[in-house]
């Protein structure tokens, strides 16, 4: 076995870090543009327009013909269209921190493919290596060559969560996996199509891995046509308006992108910006707890990311190269990046990665990767997303307005089951408690409630209906949280929401994955409070079948009668049985700054909308009501400072201190 | 003599179009009255009496039949002028209306800014939090009854809302009502007993599909416009009435037919946005007289620009809709549209020194810049008068001069930053606008299978006609009508004027394959029959009824797609079940690639729909038969110089006044024919006639 | 342009003082200087994350105890400048440092 410091970023033994420039083979033939061409600035709209619409075509196109709800309404997939060379020209409005993943499949084919077998018109290439540039093996991405008169001329390329691809777990997250090899198949890059002909033999070989080959077959056809669809498309462009031209368009378009970054990079002032986020448990049974940290040094016009000050790679809670680096980008695309309209190969350049190889946010091999997708992902998402934050919101305005507090954490996937449904039907169920979002505070606003998951932006939660027809359920109430500590702030994060569900239409039904977590993970920004605590409660022997012969739909879960099963981060699977209840949130997000700041009038507001009781206005908030009800705004100033004066007079200065 | 009105109300003109006996037609409008809308009604049905030669009184008592359209419906949510409404459901879901599944911050906008957080928030609720009651019931996805309707709650509910809250209208939405609507009714028994004065409408009936957030959606805004579009249809009929016109007054639809209005309030939510499909009606009667079985309709009008599809003769029919960020179901012609039309702005994209064109528009309000309303970014009609397309002094056939000099100064100022002179710039902004808008037509048409190469495409709306020579040349198409050439812009009066009695009935039920055939026979039996019953009812003969079947049909587990297939007639055995799947399977592969649906999974026929149509007989129209190649000399304005976009060179172009040109006529580009609301543009190479219905036809 | 300096959120500033840099609380408090963590200036409450409020506490109590909330308030006006969920022990994130 080779000594850790010799180790390559191939990805193989490494994850796959592509150099600066590429090296492939020359019996591949790459279109290049000559520098020299002129695009007039009309034609440059037309055809940057065009290609635009074609990718949300490809988007479209995925998710009206994929048939699992993770893809067709999560919106847990993505599309784009890359340069030659793999770099992201645009991607969707879907999940962002796939993007620059494809990016690392298609260069990483271009190195390690254009050889032997060789890359050729027409040709599919299937990879859901984390190790070359997946977030986990779920994430299974397509890429596919657009040729033009014999040279490489672009790629389409898209990711898509297929619902199990195989391994010892239904769903295929292997939480108790420590080795890659417990977890479910690695296929670096292979030929799913080969000069325009499906390899069935290939199609075999994948769908073989899964317990639901037909959904997954469904899904990888939709995948199938909206690469067809993209590469069509841009065939047709070039056709009309030449190689040369489109060529041009797809290098402006990449340069007026880092043009607008370069300018944002201007209004922030230079300096170090991190975030630190906790994790627990890395295997079940495991008592531990693990450190995700982004470190961000901004120094002229240049971004260097770094993961220093994270743990050594531990049991199943780890991510590949992929992970962080998409991780990273995705709250970037959205606080530099959000007038680009996903062209964001501009903003990638200004991004530069000095990772630290063998920690749980950039592993190597053969630290299992299947869990990323619910437990890592968001988890750097969340940890970039606060350094950036942080960085943002010293930026000049309008700048600092952009910046948005730390979202999700864990909750993402909210919860994954399996069993027979109503229909008498195999079935693996993945809800996603994130779906309905909130978007957390800024600096000037408050969040938006169930305003969505900013970083995948086109999501959607099901509806009850869908969700009881697919899977034997019944949701008894799904209702938005209260306004209370969670997310409080200055400026609020918006509201999360809550749902509690039994079992209908079948007596049994397991639950692989689910998150009670014992702390709270999210960290609030500059003196907000943190977001919620996501959970998973589930009371057992209940009396709601007696309640519900009575006439009356439980409304409260903690009101209800029955013992309370204690739950564990990461605990052993629950199987649940008629009687039980069970109850899922997706919890408020970070607030923004010390919430006795908070207008007191926003206070009342939420207040008078019901989302707030008067007890939590007035510890939470410290406002203080007139007889009438109405705000009374000398006393609420008078109490206000009692508490900033009993913060100074009880308070001991803490011994504890920064690290140097 | 008779006369068949058709009259389109609620946007800036009120239009009306009258056929007569002879099948001879004539057009007038008049300013949209916003106070009371009769106001304008009348100014318009006096104006088209002129028209006629006739009076007032007279043309009101010859009128044989009168049809409305109108965007009122619209106007009250967009302005949130509605009813205060309450909204009943099901115990644990009263949220699922604010919560919005979670997308209402980015529902019906610019997919740019779904990258753009902090420049989105939510609409304002169409019921606030403290409308909102919740009742015990529930019913699972079977239909069958979980918890039984608790009436006291719902008697408590309506008294608090009603009493305490004041509300005006109550929607009922329950979850699983469209698989079991006791509950519903129910309620709604309550409701009218303690309540008989407070509207109420039950979701099973409004939108009676699967997906609680839109169907409650469907159901509150059908609440929230009911009485107020009531009163508008009252207020229309009496004045009507006391004019001498004798006979129901008919009231266009989304689902382009046209209903009595005691039919028509039964839903009121499907009189809602009947302008546009309008047009898309009116646009499928001329092809069917013209014998065009497929059509791209086109409205292009000051903020957008609107597609619709007719094929085989049939306007494509669509689930869905968004107002104000609210996303319903409801059974309609499909109508697209993107933000694109003459008032959109163009300006400067930062970072890359090119124009970019909308999606912000100018609107009325300040307007272009030649408008000389305080306007100062250049927008598309400005990029019209500096190329000379439209002319500064014979806009709205004179009526309100341009500054054309203010808006060759704006273009100069835009284009300077880019390096390209006025008129460059000027020529730039026409092109990308007509390639965003042959880009939604592609996706209209391509997406779906359809070749735009077999498609007439139809121009209307204040910029349709002008500009489709070239977003229509971008697409190949067989060729563009300008219909009712002078009357482009009444074409949605038309539409109504010449829709037939339309209503759909329909089930959402589950039949996975090989379907239960007693089942299926047994709803597809009952649909019929119910439909038939309804167009009885309307006094409609049995030898004017139509029925035709559809069914919207899927792979299973696809929840965002499905194909609406034409049934056959007769009942189901095993044979039509195999041709119907079979048929299903060839559709989809061959719009989604070969091998695209697979063979293991399972195909899903999820809803049974039967459209009932009850022909009403109106006179034929008159086909102008005098062919005359000669072009009056009334109609020839002379020579202007226009900058044509696609070469962008100046060329001396012929303008005709449109009113003049008649039946064989001819006009060859470049060429400009004005007409007094909007002008049609003839390209070079292109050639323009005036055909024997009056539409004008343009040969790319 | 030269920057004279630095907002961080709306409470707090990175600014020059006599030739010297210091981050410097809303209320004219300093608190550090530019090259230090102004948490080190701060007032420091550390308490159990079940404290924050209701929903925070969870069923494995052996987990909880390992980590713990602080709040940092300035030391002349009680604000609360910042939060932390941190394991117990663990020195205090230097997360924001912008240089003038
Ligand atoms: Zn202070």
């Amino acid at each position: 076995m080779e000594e850790p410091e010799k180790l390559v970023c191939d990805g193989i033994a490494r994850g796959y870090v592509p150099p600066e420039v590429l090296s492939i083979s020359p019996r591949l033939r790459l279109y290049s543009s000559s520098s020299a061409t002129e695009v007039d600035p009309i034609t440059y709209e037309v055809i940057r327009n065009t290609l635009l619409n074609i990718n949300l075509e490809h988007g479209q196109t995925i998710q009206k013909l994929s048939i699992s709800p993770i893809t067709m309404i999560v919106r847990d997939f993505q599309c784009a269209i890359l340069t030659e060379v793999g770099d992201v020209m645009c991607l969707g409005p879907y999940l962002l921190y796939l993007g620059n993943m494809l990016a690392l499949i298609t260069k990483w084919i271009l190195e390690n493919r254009s050889d032997e077998p060789g890359i050729q018109d027409g040709d599919v290439f299937l990879c859901n290596d984390p190790y070359v540039g997946t977030s986990h093996q779920q994430d299974t991405g397509l890429t596919s060559p657009v040729f033009w008169e014999g040279e490489l001329f672009c790629w389409v390329a898209n990711s898509v969560h297929y619902s199990d691809v195989g391994g010892p777990v239904p769903g295929s997250f292997c939480l108790a996996s420590e080795d890659i090899r417990q977890d479910p198949p690695c296929f670096p890059p292979m030929k799913l199509a080969e000069a325009g002909k499906l390899r069935v033999d290939v199609e075999q070989l994948f769908l073989r891995q899964s317990r639901l080959p037909s959904t997954v077959d469904m899904d990888l056809h939709a995948a199938i046509a909206g690469l067809n669809l993209a590469r069509e498309r841009i065939i047709k462009l070039i056709q009309r308006y030449g190689p040369e031209i489109v060529k041009a368009v797809i290098d402006e378009v990449m340069d007026a992108g880092e043009r607008a970054v370069v300018e944002k990079l201007q209004m922030i002032p230079d300096g170090r910006w991190s975030e630190r986020v906790y994790t627990e448990v890395s295997v079940p049974g495991d008592r531990g707890i693990y450190v995700s940290q982004i470190n961000i040094v901004k120094e002229g016009e240049y971004l260097y990311v770094d993961n220093e000050g994270t743990s050594p790679q531990v049991g199943a809670i780890n991510n590949t190269y992929a992970g962080l680096a998409g991780g990273v980008l995705a709250p970037l695309t959205i606080m530099l990046g959000y007038d680009l309209a996903g062209t964001s190969g501009g903003l990638y350049r200004r991004v530069k990665f000095r990772p630290v190889f063998g920690t749980i946010t950039c592993a190597d091999f053969p630290a299992p990767i299947s869990t990323a997708g619910v437990y890592n992902m968001p988890m750097v998402v969340a940890t970039a997303t606060g350094a950036v934050a942080k960085m943002i919101a010293c930026a000049d305005s309008p700048l600092r307005e952009k910046a948005i507090g730390m979202a999700d954490v864990h909750a993402y996937g909210g919860w994954i089951f399996n069993g027979i449904n109503q229909h008498g039907q195999f079935f693996v169920g993945m809800s996603a408690g994130m779906a309905t979002g909130a978007l957390p505070a800024s600096p000037v606003r408050d969040g938006v409630d169930t305003g969505g998951l900013f970083w995948v932006p086109g999501m959607e939660a099901s509806n009850v209906e869908e969700n009881e027809m697919a899977w034997p359920v019944l949701t008894l109430y799904r209702r938005e949280n209260a306004a209370g500590a969670a997310g409080a702030g200055k400026f609020r994060s918006g509201l999360g929401a809550e749902e509690a569900w039994i079992l209908h239409g079948t007596e049994q039904m397991d639950v692989h994955v689910y998150m009670d977590e014992s702390f709270v993970k999210n960290q609030g920004m500059m003196g907000g409070n943190p977001g919620g605590r996501a959970f998973f409660k589930v009371k057992r022997s209940t009396d709601v079948n007696q309640m519900l012969a009575n006439g009356s739909i439980p409304q409260n879960y903690d009101e209800l009668k029955g013992e309370e099963e204690k739950t564990f981060f990461k605990g052993p699977p629950i199987v649940l049985k008629r009687g039980d209840i069970w109850c899922t949130n997706l919890p408020n997000f970070a607030g923004f700054g010390d919430p006795l700041r908070r207008d007191p009038e926003l206070v009342a507001k939420d207040l008078a909308d019901g989302k707030l009781t008067v007890h939590e206005a007035q510890i939470v908030y410290g406002l203080v009501l007139a007889t009438d009800g109405s705000v009374d705004v000398d006393g609420t100033s008078a109490y206000r400072e009692s508490r900033y004066l009993k913060r100074l007079g009880t308070i001991a200065k803490s011994p504890l201190k920064s690290s140097s | 003599m008779g006369y068949y009105i058709g009259l389109d109300g609620g946007g800036t003109f009120t239009d009306c179009v009258a056929m007569d006996s002879d099948g001879q037609i004539r057009f007038a409008k008049a300013p949209t009255t916003t106070e009371n809308f009769s106001d304008g009604m009348f100014d318009a049905l006096t104006a088209l009496a002129e028209e006629w030669g006739i009076t007032l009184s007279d043309l009101i008592t010859s009128t044989e039949r009168f049809s409305l359209g109108t965007t009122v419906g619209t106007n009250l949510l967009v302005e949130r002028k509605g009813a205060r409404t309450g909204l009943l459901t099901t115990a644990g879901h009263g949220d699922a209306i604010l919560m919005m599944r979670g997308s209402g911050r980015i529902t019906g906008l610019d997919p740019e800014l779904y990258y753009h957080p902090q420049a989105t928030d939510k609409p304002e609720p169409l019921v606030p939090k403290n409308l909102i009651r919740e009742v015990n019931e529930r019913v699972d996805c079977e239909g069958e009854v979980v918890v039984p309707l608790n009436m006291q709650e719902v008697e408590d509910a309506v008294r608090s809302l009603v009493e305490d809250q004041g509300v005006e209208a109550i929607a009922v939405s329950f979850l699983w009502s469209f698989r079991r609507p006791d509950h519903e009714l129910e309620a709604m028994r309550i409701i009218n007993r303690i309540a008989p004065n407070v509207y109420v409408s039950c979701s099973h009936k409004v939108a009676p599909r699967m997906g609680e957030y839109e169907r409650t959606v469907a159901t509150v805004i059908n609440s929230y416009v009911a009485q107020k579009t009531a009163i508008y249809f009252a207020g229309a009929a009496e004045r009507l009435k006391e004019a001498g016109f004798n006979h129901p007054l008919l009231v266009m639809q989304v689902t382009g037919g046209i209903l009595p209005v005691k039919a028509a309030l039964e839903v009121p939510l499907t009189s809602l946005g009947s302008g546009p499909v309008g047009g898309l009606m009116g646009s499928a009667a001329l092809a069917n007289q013209l014998g065009h079985s497929n059509v791209i309709a086109t409205d292009m009008g000051g903020t957008s620009f609107e597609v619709g599809l007719i094929v085989d003769g049939e306007p494509l029919v669509s689930d869905e809709n968004v107002v104000s960020q609210y996303r319903y179901k409801q059974l309609q012609l499909q109508t697209t549209s993107i933000a694109c039309g003459g008032g959109s702005v163009a300006y400067l994209a930062p970072y890359s020194r090119s124009i970019r064109v909308g999606p912000q528009s100018a609107g009325a309000n300040p307007g272009p810049v030649c408008y000389r309303r305080g306007g100062t970014e250049p927008t598309v009609t400005d990029a019209d008068v500096v190329l000379g397309l439209i002319s500064a002094d014979t806009f709205l056939g004179g009526k309100m001069p341009l500054d054309r000099d203010a808006a060759v100064r704006a273009m100069e100022n835009l284009g300077r930053q880019v390096g390209l002179s006025a008129e460059e710039a000027a020529a730039g902004i026409l092109k990308i606008n007509n390639a965003k808008a042959a880009e939604l037509i592609r996706q209209q048409t391509v997406i779906r299978g359809y070749d735009p190469r077999d498609f007439m495409l139809f121009a209307y709306g204040g910029a349709g006609p002008l500009h489709a020579f070239a977003y229509a040349s971008e697409l190949g198409v067989k060729g563009v009508v300008i219909p009712l050439g002078n009357g482009a812009s009444t074409l949605s009066a038309y539409g109504s004027a010449s829709s037939n009695l339309v209503r759909f009935f329909e089930k959402e039920q589950l039949f996975r394959y090989p379907f239960p055939l007693e089942e299926l026979n047994g709803l597809i039996n009952k649909l019929e029959a119910e439909a038939h019953g309804a167009l009885t009812e309307m006094g409609r003969a049995p030898e004017d009824i139509s029925l035709e079947r559809f069914a919207q049909m899927r792979y299973s587990g696809q929840w965002l797609h499905s194909l609406l297939r034409k049934l056959p007639g007769g009942v189901y055995g095993q044979a039509e079940m195999g041709q119907i799947v079979d048929e299903f399977k060839a559709t989809y592969d061959a719009l989604y690639g070969s091998g695209a649906g697979r063979v293991s999974q399972g195909v899903e026929l999820f809803s049974v729909r039967i459209r009932a149509t009850a022909y009403l007989r109106r006179p034929e129209q008159a086909f102008h038969i005098k062919k005359e190649s000669r072009i009056d000399e009334a109609a020839r304005l002379g020579h202007r110089t226009i900058v044509w976009p696609d070469d962008i060179e100046k060329v001396s172009s012929e303008v005709f006044d449109g009113r003049y040109l008649r039946f064989g006529n001819r006009v060859t580009g470049p060429a400009v024919v004005e007409l007094p609301h909007t002008s049609v543009a003839v390209g070079k190479g292109q050639t323009l006639s005036c055909d024997v219905l009056g539409n004008m036809v343009l040969d790319l | 342009m030269e920057r004279q300096q630095v907002l961080i959120g709306d409470n707090l500033r990175l600014a020059r003082v006599e030739g010297a840099i210091y981050f410097i609380c809303a209320c004219g408090q300093t608190l550090g200087s530019g090259d230090e963590n102004f948490k080190d200036y701060c007032l420091v409450e550390e308490s159990a994350t079940a404290s924050i409020g209701a929903g925070y506490k969870a069923s494995d109590q052996g987990m909880a105890d390992q980590v713990c909330f602080r709040e940092f308030f300035c030391p002349s006006c009680g604000l609360r400048q910042a939060t932390e969920i941190a394991r117990v022990g663990d020195p205090y994130l230097s997360d924001i440092q912008p240089r003038l």
